[in-house]
């Protein structure tokens, strides 16, 4: 059973390493709830898509529990709950002879599978996911005929064709414009609003994941600590020009801190996690 | 007037049903073959199926059952190697074309029948066994119906095999009967149309279906109706010509594409 009750993925002190000497992830523990719209950052090589791994079960973990709807990752069947959207679009082979259409209806597994053929519910269904991607217009069009957003929208749309509870995404806007990528965070955003889909993606896009994600989870050199969007955006804004790299290192930093006041800031601003006099918790949220 | 005295004879009414019938499953295992960038496989499950014919006929037992069971067996060790090195299916491709042709070069320096050896080298359709007709009629109907079947899944695995697995395809299951149908479909049709030319039946019709860039279905039925047409016509053909059936075949379908890409290439100007 989960720990906590209205969390739909749970991961306890996940430790994961290819080598044994060196371990990718080091006691990770973090949780999703029902609702969120969480993102995963951190800098290339610090584990964020061998993470992603663990929780889709491609790989399996050296000690710690990675637990979702309530069962054990490794024993759990009902993938149609989760919908995945891989890293790029690039990774498909876009002269592939098939149009949107086919690709969204073999997802719909195992609706129609070896004795039940596609009926017009099941086309029903994806012009429906379609129409939310805002992609009706591309039933028919050939994988080759679309941009890299345009594509990056048919994969959400497959994800979402099987109405799964939990989205996870891997870095959705790699690749895309930043005009794309407002719309895909638009399109996200209003996926968590109005259907209540929970999301949890990774991304680089630090803008968008403190404008947007509720729960900001942090990786960096295996360790996770999670970020406030709050101050992912006051990082953001005295100190954007710091690599991402140094950024998460701070917030670990900030993680390890037991809140006795003893870090200042050192952004030379009011917002600093330094001691609010009066006030028994520091502006991280941290108590004494 | 079409002459159609050539459908009174039964080897040739065999050669027509036979050759039909492969070019109906021919493609349909092609198109997959294509599209998961396994296109080299029928030229190395062909060559490797000489290594079991020269084995069949050094131990006087049906060359055509030897050469699938080795296929089999080839065919398998290509699946093995390949989850070995993800990225570069092709080298698993090449390692067992190289083991096939080193034991094929070694067993056949014992075989003292050349004849029956050459038989297989450029097929002979016209001389089929019932055994072999048997085993063409009833492949045929296996192949089919797992293409039919399984026609989304197979679309899903040569498309995206992770997201396939995720959503809950039995990838590995479909994969492995898949390999076993290709063996069995490519030593077959060696006996039949020839080891040096089955793989162009493999691939030349995908080739010219893919050419008109448009869905999965499309390509798929293009495929085959070509194929069919270009088989029959080459038999056809190549008994007026006194040519080779299965090269005929092949050199049509080539000619058809080649025509085909220069038409693309002078409407694209």
């Amino acid at each position: 059973m989960l720990d906590n009750p209205s969390a739909i993925l749970e991961v306890t002190h996940l430790t994961f390493s290819y080598r044994r000497e060196m371990p990718i992830l080091e006691d990770v523990s973090f949780s999703v709830s029902e609702g969120d719209f969480a993102a995963i950052i951190g800098s290339n090589g610090a584990g964020k898509s061998t993470l992603l791994k663990l929780l889709l079960n491609q790989l399996s973990p050296n000690s710690g529990s990675v637990q979702i709807f309530g069962s054990e990752v490794g024993g759990f069947r009902n993938w149609s709950r989760v919908g995945y959207v891989p890293q790029g679009h690039s990774y498909l082979n876009s002269d592939f002879p098939a149009v949107v259409e086919e690709v969204l209806l073999a997802h719909q597994f195992p609706q129609i599978g070896l004795f039940c053929r596609a009926r017009q519910e099941h086309r029903d269904r994806v012009c429906e996911v379609l129409a939310l991607v805002d992609m009706e217009a591309y039933r028919t069009a050939r994988l080759g005929t679309l941009s890299g957003g345009q594509l990056q929208r048919v994969l959400i749309a497959r994800a979402l064709v099987n109405r799964p509870e939990l989205l996870i995404l891997d870095e959705p806007t790699n690749g895309i414009d930043v005009q794309n990528s407002h719309v895909l965070y638009d399109l996200l955003n209003r996926l968590n609003r109005e259907l209540k889909l929970t999301i949890l993606m990774v991304t680089h896009d630090l803008v968008h994941a403190s404008t947007f994600a509720q729960k900001i989870f942090c990786i960096e050199q295996g360790n996770l600590a999670v970020v406030a969007p709050e101050e992912l955006h006051h990082e953001l804004r005295h100190r954007h020009r710091h690599p991402l790299k140094e950024k998460c290192e701070h917030f670990l930093t900030l993680k390890e801190c037991p809140c006795n006041f003893q870090h200042e800031c050192g952004y030379d601003c009011e917002h600093g996690h330094e001691h609010d006099h009066g006030h028994d918790s520091c502006h991280y949220g941290g108590t004494r | 007037m079409i002459p159609l005295e050539i459908f009174q004879y039964d080897f040739l009414r065999n050669a027509f049903l036979i050759g039909t019938l492969l070019a109906v499953i021919i493609p349909c295992i092609g198109l997959t073959v294509v599209l998961k960038r396994l296109s080299m496989i029928g030229e190395t499950l062909a060559h490797t199926s000489l290594a079991g014919v020269t084995l069949g006929l050094l131990l006087g037992v049906n060359p055509t059952l030897c050469a699938t069971i080795y296929c089999i067996f080839a065919a398998f060790g290509i699946e093995l190697l390949r989850t070995r090195y993800p990225q570069y299916a092709e080298l698993a491709i090449a390692l067992i074309l190289s083991i096939g042709v080193g034991l094929t070069g070694v067993l056949s320096s014992f075989v003292t029948n050349m004849a029956s050896f050459q038989q297989f080298l450029f097929g002979s359709i016209l001389t089929v066994t019932p055994f072999e007709m048997w085993l063409v009629i009833i492949l045929s109907v296996v192949v089919l119906a797992l293409v039919i079947l399984l026609y989304r899944e197979l679309f899903y695995i040569a498309f995206d095999e992770s997201a396939a697995r995720l959503a809950g395809i039995p990838v590995g299951a479909i994969n492995t009967l898949f390999t076993f149908l290709t063996a069995i479909t490519i030593s077959v049709a060696a006996r039949t149309v020839g080891v040096l030319i089955v793989s162009s039946l493999l691939v030349i019709p995908v080739a010219t279906a893919m050419q008109f860039r448009r869905s999965y279905r499309f390509t798929l039925i293009f495929a085959v109706i070509f194929s069919v047409i270009m088989t029959n016509l080459g038999l056809y053909i190549s008994y007026f010509t006194e040519t080779q059936p299965g090269g005929t075949i092949v050199l049509l379908q080539s000619a058809f594409l080649v025509v085909l890409l220069i038409g693309r290439a002078l409407r694209g100007k």
